[in-house]
């Protein structure tokens, strides 16, 4: 099992250990239209349009746009994860295929992005990062805490990155604050050493993103 | 445990140009960008300016339109669980194909074509086998994005064959259709997947329909006695008398060693040779006749040319022909782009975009262009 897998199933022990749920509101709404000017001389109009998740190859290839992917090895192994659980994640496009099972798949093949993203930022000059701009990737040995790795802006501005990136739109005030404290819960119970101090913001990284990339407003077009 | 609790917020339809150009991108290309692409800065240009078409334009044009977008339009039409989990074949590539501009006439080929053409694809200019499918496998796998450079049209389908129908006579088709059986199935589907109707909804069920067509395999009487023969009476001929009837346009048609055959004035043995009634009827040659044009079949598929013919390319320009064809290609079009069925309110609207499409060529691409823009699907120009 390779890094972002583990960090995939860290991540969905910790969203479904808090009861992360599906919003049924939401699945309900997705499949909803309002229609109006029924009438002889109006003819029925939808005003509002129908949101769905992203369906197979669109969902994949997606996320490997958006994070910008062009190592074909990473492409590879996202693709090696897609197809190992591409049964359950939406096919046809229907809000009712987001079963538990399928968010569990998403999770890891959203980890797999996630992971090759990181790799691919902490390749990267701060200033040619597109997502986690300030975290320190190759920290010495005398960094050992979240905020020398991740200070609480690096946090706040790599939360409002990945929306724009995965989603399209800013963070507001208030997820950027959950970002924050989501960063802290990643690391909770964890000494920070000089040997586990580049997987530790590694970790950090790739949990927040994951959660990004496996939301529905993510994968919903 | 202490755990994450990020789940964000759900925001509706964004309604400022950029969001409207990623809708308008993901919708017809069938991919989202990230939000800093270029594209969709075009398009989000062209969307402020209130040219919508031409932001349309944009995703129709880019090589997501071809290889995502219509890889997941054609994928459920070629197989017979209709899924899109399948590997690239020849019935989805043709079907690319022949929405690329044609450089000859500099415009939108015949979505027609796709019934009644006489062509095959080459991918770098080598003509795909007829007897298995690895070339577009290993194409698939290792992600080569199709483009016209490397997927060129030729003609014809194959040779010696004057029957040719478009993606009907694939070797996937015939692979999934004809493969034993009595090439039912392939009357079956193509109705199923070019006129959207299956064979439980065109059945005549008008018991003073004729049974001549029905095949000799077709036990009058199955399950034995009385209540057999009423079976038969009440249910098994309102299907076989309509599909029997055009199953004859494939009746030199088979698919075996793993590729298509083509027998010009021999019947496939595998038509004839199962015997539950003597008296029924054996098919000579493929001469076909439509006996589906009674009661609420006629207005189901409007047909609009020859009922009869022979072999598998007239039968497939009469599905061409028929306002069915064009209305089925819009239902499916607003299915993929809108993601979600046309409704029982919106028969008008179906109606205009289908004599709209005829009107534009036949032209997919016209077809995803204004389904995608039409005021009930995704509201870019609002």
């Amino acid at each position: 099992m390779n890094m972002s897998s583990i960090i995939s199933i860290l991540v969905l022990i910790l969203l479904t250990s808090t009861g992360c749920k599906i919003e049924s509101k939401f699945l309900d709404g997705i499949a909803q239209r309002e229609i109006s000017g029924r009438g002889n001389n109006n003819p029925p109009r939808v005003i509002s349009a129908v949101k769905a998740p992203l369906r197979f190859r669109s969902l994949v290839e997606s996320w490997i746009r958006q994070a910008d992917i062009t190592n074909n090895t990473d492409i590879n192994n996202i693709y090696m994860q897609f197809n190992a659980l591409k049964n359950q994640l939406p096919q046809e496009g229907t809000a009712t295929e987001l079963t538990s099972s399928g968010f569990q798949a998403l999770f890891v093949v959203a980890g797999q992005v996630c992971g090759a993203l990181k790799n691919k930022e902490a390749a990267l000059t701060a200033q040619n990062r597109q997502v986690f701009k300030n975290f320190n990737f190759t920290p010495n040995a005398t960094l050992l805490t979240r905020e020398a790795l991740a200070s609480d802006q690096a946090i706040r501005d790599a939360a409002n990155n990945l929306l724009l990136v995965f989603v399209g739109r800013s963070a507001s005030e208030a997820e950027k604050t959950e970002f924050v404290r989501a960063a802290a819960q990643v690391l909770f119970g964890v000494s920070i050493t000089a040997q586990n101090n580049t997987k530790a913001v590694s970790d950090i990284a790739v949990v927040l993103c994951t959660a990004v990339v496996s939301s529905i407003e993510a994968i919903s077009i | 445990m202490v755990g994450l609790n990020l789940m964000l917020s759900v925001q509706g339809l964004g309604d400022n140009s950029v969001e409207k150009a990623q809708r308008l991108y993901a919708r017809i290309a069938g991919v989202k960008l990230n939000s800093n692409s270029p594209i969709l800065a075009e398009m989000a240009s062209l969307i402020e300016q209130k040219r919508y078409s031409e932001a349309a334009n944009k995703a129709l044009d880019s090589n997501d339109y071809y290889n995502i977008s219509l890889f997941q339009y054609f994928a459920p039409l070629s197989n017979r669980a209709e899924v899109s989990d399948v590997s690239l074949n020849d019935f989805i590539v043709m079907g690319i194909a022949n929405t690329f501009t044609d450089p000859a006439t500099g415009k939108d080929r015949p979505y027609t074509n796709l019934v009644d053409g006489d062509f095959r694809v080459q991918l770098n200019n080598q003509d795909l086998a007829s007897n298995n499918n690895t070339a577009l496998t290993n194409a698939f796998n290792a992600r080569t994005i199709l483009t016209p450079l490397n997927l060129t049209i030729v003609t014809p389908q194959r040779v010696n064959f004057p029957d040719a129908a478009g993606l009907l006579t694939t070797r996937q088709f015939l692979q999934e259709h004809a493969t034993a059986g009595t090439n039912r199935r392939l009357v079956h589907y193509a109705f199923r997947e070019f006129l959207c109707t299956d064979i439980k909804e065109w059945r005549d069920a008008d018991l003073s329909i004729s049974d001549e067509f029905v095949t000799r395999d077709v036990n009058r009487s199955p399950g034995g006695g009385a209540a057999g023969f009423n079976q038969y009476q009440t249910e098994c001929r309102t299907c076989h008398q309509v599909q029997d009837s055009l199953r004859n346009a494939f009746a030199y048609h088979d698919f075996v060693n793993n590729a298509p055959v083509y027998m010009p004035g021999r019947v496939a043995p595998k038509i004839n040779r199962n015997i539950e009634f003597q008296g029924g009827f054996v098919v000579q040659n493929d001469s076909w006749e439509n006996k589906a044009t009674r009661n609420g079949n006629a207005n189901r598929f409007g047909w609009r040319g020859p009922l009869t013919g022979n072999g598998a390319k007239s039968l497939g320009a009469m599905i061409a022909k028929s306002e069915r064809f064009a209305s089925c290609a819009v239902e499916r079009v607003f299915k993929h782009v809108c993601l979600r069925a046309m409704d029982s309110s919106e028969g008008t609207l179906k109606q205009t975009l289908a004599r709209n499409f005829e009107a534009d060529g036949y032209s997919l691409r016209g077809l995803f262009r204004s389904v995608a823009l039409s005021p009930s699907c995704l509201q870019v120009g609002e």
